[in-house]
């Protein structure tokens, strides 16, 4: 297993004393040719991409200049939301190949049916509880969550990304 | 702030210092090799108009004109990526801390050509920002 691989092991493991290890070991060794593998699968376990496609080239600013994925491709797998009405021409995405047809299965046999034994109609009652208010509890004082945040900070990051694409292709 | 609900945040602030942090990161590992070219000003105005597409274009560009307007330093890029992570959870810290590796690691290849000034730059950010305390 490679270093980044760990890398997003500890991450989703939440140990963030794992993650800062490696880091720091990242540091000393220098950058890992790996980044790629590991951004496809955080965008898979977020749920925020789409598989790849078998023999598709790799989604991410490592890939090869020959086999680099457009612009509005990388919006669309990161699923980076857009404005109507933009000054820019949108691109349409490629139709996608439709899916073969499942095969049918035969039809089920019916189980044969068997009566069930009849149950008694009368339940029991259990006497009434008093139900008294539970004691409130403290809420201890918790970390300030994000909500829907970190989605938000995933697209500013994945925006820079693309800027980063678009810088590449820009001819000296 | 963002007027697109694809860009919703509870905190408004913090989404303001990730577009900073982001835009002042990738200027600043660009610009690590010595030479401010015009592919980093294509960067910067690339930021520019993709975060435009999400929301108040003006805003964007005083944003990201205003973050990378000033004098960059490691120091201070860590300073404001430790203020980020400490407002996140720390699961959410620990992705966001990865994915701006991420980032910086694509921008110092963005050229095909790793020099040691970049190189030593990012390992410089790696050892910071593995010691949050400091």
């Amino acid at each position: 297993m490679g270093l980044l691989e760990d890398l997003i092991r500890n991450t989703q493991g939440g140990t963030g004393g794992g993650l800062d290890d490696i880091l720091q070991q990242l540091g000393r060794d220098g950058e890992s040719s790996s980044t790629g593998s590991v951004l496809d699968e955080i965008r898979r376990r977020m749920g925020g991409g789409t598989a790849q496609q078998p023999g598709a080239p790799a989604t991410t600013g490592n890939a090869p200049a020959s086999g680099d994925i457009s612009v509005e491709e990388l919006e669309r797998q990161m699923g980076i939301g857009r404005r109507t009405g933009g000054t820019s021409q949108q691109q349409p995405y490629p139709q996608q190949q439709p899916y073969p047809q499942q095969q049918t299965y035969p039809p089920q046999q019916p189980y044969p049916q068997q009566p069930y034994p009849q149950q008694p109609s009368q339940v029991p009652q259990f006497p009434q509880q008093q139900s008294e208010p539970l004691p409130q509890q403290e809420q201890p004082a918790q970390q300030q969550s994000t909500g829907g945040g970190l989605m938000s900070i995933l697209k500013v990051i994945g925006l820079g990304a693309i800027a980063l694409m678009i810088m590449k292709k820009f001819k000296k | 702030m963002m007027e697109d609900t694809t860009m919703n945040i509870q905190n408004p602030q913090l989404l303001e210092q990730v577009i900073r942090l982001v835009a002042r990161t990738g200027l600043f590992f660009a610009k690590a090799d010595g030479q401010y070219s015009e592919r980093e000003r294509v960067f910067v105005q690339a930021f520019i108009d993709l975060l435009a597409r999400q929301g108040d274009a003006a805003q964007a560009r005083a944003l990201v004109d205003d973050a990378t307007s000033e004098r960059i330093s490691l120091d201070s890029l860590v300073h404001d990526t430790r203020q980020v992570l400490a407002q996140l959870p720390p699961d959410d810290a620990d992705v966001v801390k990865l994915l701006l590796y991420a980032f910086i690691n694509d921008v110092v290849k963005a050229d095909g050509d790793t020099c040691e000034a970049e190189r030593e730059a990012q390992r410089q950010w790696c050892a910071a920002l593995a010691n949050p305390q400091d």
